[in-house]
């Protein structure tokens, strides 16, 4: 019976991803897109992952949604107005559709004879009691498999540099919205309780799902509604130090506890959890930066200066000229 | 028909679907969701063997958490680049 419900989320999450996939609109695609992350997230809590589906509705659906929605709207400015798909031959998209049906098919068929493995899940239960936290994924990313989690953060660092290395001009336009009374309520709201929302599930992450990714990720759209709504911060946001911190400390500890312990990131015993915390805490600052400043990059504006500066200069110049 | 083997076949049909999309689409963003929404589908797989032992098996969550972020800073990456092309054959006009 319970099978229903995963049979409706399935078939709603087809047809979803089909009209975000085969819609002709951009915009159209992008919001299906963002629909469809959150119902993916859903089919991951009926499938047992917590974890993956914060992460999934944090940064699957809302900041990649965000990403594209940026890009989309500045493309609008670069381009000229859609003119519609040059209509192809139906001999390679038949012929490929065919070919993909036909993967599926043996990709389907396959699975119900290959899985027969007992997977990982006793070791990591196992092992669990020594590694300082009692979240097995927490357990997995941190302790059992730190090393990955180490390059991960390095992956989204390097993301990071290669975007500014792109050298697309690196000025922030600030957004025109109307200061009002709805909009600052809301923010009051808004911001301070992702702010609590992110500390809480970087703490609880060590024995209930959550973890340094959700965190950062919550952090990080909460900087970006900070953005968009042209609010001031007490320092600069684009911080070197609190960009680059994560991987720091990640490398730091690396280097430590193969002083201490004599292998790269194996944690002194009893202080585990100590160690997993202070990683995961400069990790999920690095993480919110990072995520926030991907988002600037693509949201930011050819023009060095605020359109509002640029008319002002203009007339300036306007004013000098005629007199 | 156990709730493994249905998300099983949705993360394949995803990734066809993507395929498909991917190469029938002409549009660079349009490509770029399809090439999303192929990774989803093969996160699935990864979610739904997980779930078939009995106890979820936390390894491949932790996985596909690592895949989400890589995921997203790849996509803002190729963002970067279409960003980058459109504006080499275009002039960015003002707002």
């Amino acid at each position: 019976m319970l099978a229903v419900i995963d049979l409706s989320i399935a078939t709603i999450i087809i047809i979803i991803a089909a009209f975000s996939l085969f819609s002709r609109k951009i915009l159209s695609s992008i919001i299906y897109f963002i629909a469809f992350g959150l119902l993916v997230s859903l089919a991951w809590i009926r499938l047992g992952a917590p974890d993956v589906a914060i992460a999934e509705a944090a940064i699957g659906a809302g900041l990649t949604g965000a990403l594209f929605l940026a890009t989309w709207k500045r493309l609008q400015r670069v381009k000229a107005p859609e003119t519609g798909e040059a209509a192809s031959s139906i001999v390679l998209p038949l012929s490929i559709s065919l070919l993909s049906l036909l993967l599926t098919a043996f990709v389907v068929g396959s699975i119900f004879n290959s899985v027969s493995s007992a997977g990982l899940a006793s070791l990591v239960n196992e092992t669990l009691p020594q590694s300082g936290v009692s979240n097995p994924v927490t357990a997995v990313l941190l302790n059992f498999r730190s090393f990955d989690t180490l390059l991960e953060i390095a992956v989204l660092f390097l993301t990071m540099l290669a975007i500014r290395a792109l050298a697309i001009d690196f000025a922030i336009v600030q957004v025109n919205i109307k200061s009002s009374i709805f909009l600052q309520g809301i923010l009051a709201l808004v911001v301070p309780l992702s702010i609590i929302a992110g500390a809480y599930l970087l703490w609880i992450g060590s024995s209930e799902p959550g973890g340094a990714f959700q965190a950062g990720a919550i952090w990080a759209g909460a900087l970006v509604i900070m953005q968009l709504a042209n609010i001031k911060f007490l320092f600069r946001l684009h911080n070197n130090g609190l960009l680059s911190i994560g991987l720091g400390v990640f490398i730091f500890a690396a280097i430590a506890t193969y002083l201490l312990t004599g292998s790269v990131l194996m944690y002194p015993a009893d202080q585990a959890k100590f160690w997993i915390l202070a990683i995961e805490t400069a990790a999920a600052v690095s993480i919110a930066f990072i995520l926030y400043e991907l988002f600037c990059v693509s949201h930011s504006s050819v023009e060095t200066k605020p359109a509002v500066s640029v008319a002002h200069d203009r007339m300036a110049t306007e004013g000098a000229n005629k007199s | 028909m156990s709730v493994d083997s249905i998300y099983f076949i949705t993360g394949a049909i995803l990734f066809g679907m993507g395929f498909i999309a991917l190469v029938i689409r002409t549009n660079l963003l349009h490509r770029l969701l399809a090439v999303n929404i192929m990774g989803v589908g093969v996160f699935m797989w990864f979610i739904a063997g997980a779930y078939q032992h009995g106890a979820t098996d936390s390894v491949p969550h932790a996985l596909v958490l690592t895949g989400i972020v890589v995921a997203v800073s790849a996509t803002a990456f190729a963002l970067a680049l279409l960003l980058k092309i459109h504006l080499a054959e275009n002039k960015e006009r003002p707002s």
